[in-house]
């Protein structure tokens, strides 16, 4: 879309099924093109819509309702940190990763957004933004609880903060 | 609705000032998240951001699979949804 | 050296058709036999070297279908090509641009099959083209080229319709006229067209709604309104859109059905069977889908017996005995795996399934 549309402001708004599962190879080949678009990709470790299934993100010992007694890791494999993969490639410009749970985090991941489009404008190639957030119906817990365990675990796995940033 | 309007206008003129206002790039359609969850506000963080830097009429979305698969509900721009 | 006649491979044939048609976009990925259009395209270099028009290898089938996606979702004349193990990887994209309404080009040289199969010509692919080879009630128009000359033209006629109808289409040739050298006669290049259709996501402007594109409807009834909107367009297309090509049929007792390569073997046995004062005559449909069902009907009346000739197990047979309701002898002769049939085989064939 980008290709033919170049003057056009292009953003993809992702799950961690699109981005981090089924998706993956196009994800990777799209920074790896460094196409000048911006990817927002919300991580909140399951699969929300069909029913809570595990998604590549999910935590450790995390029940969904594909991994009833928690993920094992022997037999399930491990969380997949993407956005530390896409920083890594040559294609990507800016890469963050932010949480939309109190003011200051809304506030700080506003920013985030807006230097992907502003990077855009300036044709500086991809910007991705994970903002890691939570699934309280997936997780089966309150919201309050859930943003609580968000904190304590899946920033463990997902630290917040930039991760790539451009060499200026 | 009309009860709210009015209500509205009952604040301004006993001195309340306006201090938010939803971002015309959203619809008024409600979203269909669950209590507590990201998305709402990721939505709207983004298209204040689009509406801020004034490239509304130049900005195409791209919807993904899952419980934003209908973002394009909620936002007011143009957008695709993406294939499974 | 810019002759308008030109000696070109079916492959070639597609590529420069794309360019001078002024097609904004090609997505592919390399698989034998149809290599050649990307290869082609990427020496050529429209987008620096001629009119802007985007090549790009992707990293998959999958992908570049969805790139096809989205580019005609920007109301852009987007193309890919493949052949058969990559096209049924396209299928799901195929799907969604048939239930979103979006126009594109899809070229499948087809290649022996199933599974990797071979790399030599077939025309194994007629189900999954013609049926709908992804999920859900489509169609796609297929038009079936018999020459590189046709190769060249139903690029430019498979976007006309494609866009005229909102409807992925697919041209279906094979790995012998994909490969084949013949000569072209080439159209004037057109610039690319920048009308933007009123569907397309360019941007919303505060004086309309937005536009967006999906296949997704959550609700039945409105998933089925979707349905049968598609449907009322393929009566449309079934009612303007079916082309086919008759030869010797005017007093013909017996026909042969065939299509692309098939077609052109099958003409010789006409020839042939007309020497020896058989009256044997061949209808070619163009378009596979929708399929020249009453043309036959009409045919069938003066007809004592039809032979379907296809490089497959017998598959546009079933559409033959449909549209003539099995009232006369239906027959199928065909090779598989790759091997096409000599005129002589056919004839044989011919002489003892009738006479």
């Amino acid at each position: 879309m980008k290709r033919v549309l170049p003057e056009k402001y292009m953003f993809s708004y992702q799950g961690d099924g699109d981005l981090a599962a089924i998706g993956t190879g196009e994800t990777i080949h799209t920074c790896n093109r460094g196409e000048n678009i911006a990817i927002f990709f919300i991580n909140n470790g399951i699969y929300g819509m069909t029913g809570g299934q595990m998604a590549p993100t999910t935590l450790p010992g995390m029940k969904s309702s594909t991994s009833p007694y928690g993920r094992n890791l022997d037999t399930m494999g491990h969380p997949l940190s993407l956005t530390e993969m896409i920083a890594q490639l040559h294609g990507t410009y800016y890469v963050t990763r932010q949480s939309v749970h109190t003011p200051a985090n809304i506030r700080k991941c506003k920013q985030a957004i807006k230097k992907a489009f502003e990077n855009q404008k300036l044709q500086k190639g991809l910007s991705f933004v994970e903002i890691v957030s939570n699934c309280n119906s997936g997780w089966k817990m309150p919201p309050v609880e859930a943003n609580k365990w968000m904190e304590e675990h899946m920033f463990a796995a997902y630290p917040l903060g930039d991760i790539k940033l451009p060499k200026e | 609705m009309k009860d709210l309007e009015a209500y509205k206008k009952e604040l301004l003129a006993q001195g309340a000032k306006k201090i938010f206002s939803k971002t015309k790039n959203l619809t008024d359609t409600a979203f269909s998240y669950c209590g507590g969850c990201g998305h709402g506000v990721a939505h709207r963080l983004i298209m204040e951001v689009v509406e801020e830097l004034g490239i509304t009429q130049d900005t195409i979305g791209v919807a993904p699979v899952g419980c934003s698969v209908i973002a394009y509900e909620f936002m007011n721009i143009d957008m695709i949804q993406a294939a499974h | 050296m810019d002759s308008n006649i030109r000696l070109m491979k079916g492959n070639e044939a597609i590529a420069e058709a794309a360019i001078r048609h002024g097609v904004d976009a090609y997505f592919g990925y390399p698989i034998t036999p149809q290599s050649e259009i990307i290869e082609y395209l990427a020496k050529e270099d429209p987008f620096t070297k001629r009119n802007g028009m985007v090549v790009l290898q992707a990293e998959s089938e999958i992908a570049a279908i969805n790139m096809v996606y989205g580019a005609a979702g920007c109301g852009k004349k987007a193309m890919t090509s493949s052949s058969s193990p990559g096209i049924s990887l396209k299928q799901e994209g195929v799907s969604y641009l048939a239930g979103a309404e979006l126009p594109c080009v899809i070229v499948n040289v087809v290649r022996g099959g199933p599974g990797l199969g071979t790399i030599q010509p077939s025309q194994a692919d007629y189900f999954q083209s013609v049926k709908g080879g992804g999920h859900g009630d489509y169609h796609m128009i297929v038009l079936a080229p018999s020459t590189v000359q046709e190769q060249y033209d139903f690029v430019a006629l498979g976007f006309d319709l494609a866009f005229k109808y909102r409807t992925p289409l697919l041209i279906l040739s094979d790995g012998a006229i994909g490969q084949m050298m013949e000569k072209v006669v080439l159209s004037e290049e057109k610039p690319r067209d920048n009308t933007v259709p009123d569907w397309a996501i360019v941007g919303k402007t505060p004086n309309r709604e937005r536009n967006y594109i999906t296949s997704l409807f959550l609700d039945a009834e409105v998933q089925e309104n979707q349905n049968k909107r598609l449907q009322k367009k393929y009566t449309e297309i079934r009612q303007n859109e079916i082309r086919f090509e008759e030869f010797m049929t005017h007093d013909a007792e017996y026909l042969i059905v065939a299509y692309g390569i098939s077609a052109r073997i099958s003409q010789k046995v006409v020839e042939t069977a007309r020497n020896q004062g058989i009256k044997l005559g061949m209808l070619r449909p163009i378009t596979l889908w929708p399929f020249p069902s009453k043309r036959l009907v009409e045919l069938s009346q003066q007809l004592q017996g039809i032979l379907c000739v296809e490089m497959s197990a017998g598959q546009m047979v079933e559409d033959v005995k449909l549209a003539v309701e099995c009232k006369i002898p239906v027959k199928h002769y065909g090779r598989m795996g790759g091997i096409i049939a000599s005129p002589t085989e056919v004839f044989e064939n011919f002489k003892t399934l009738f006479l």
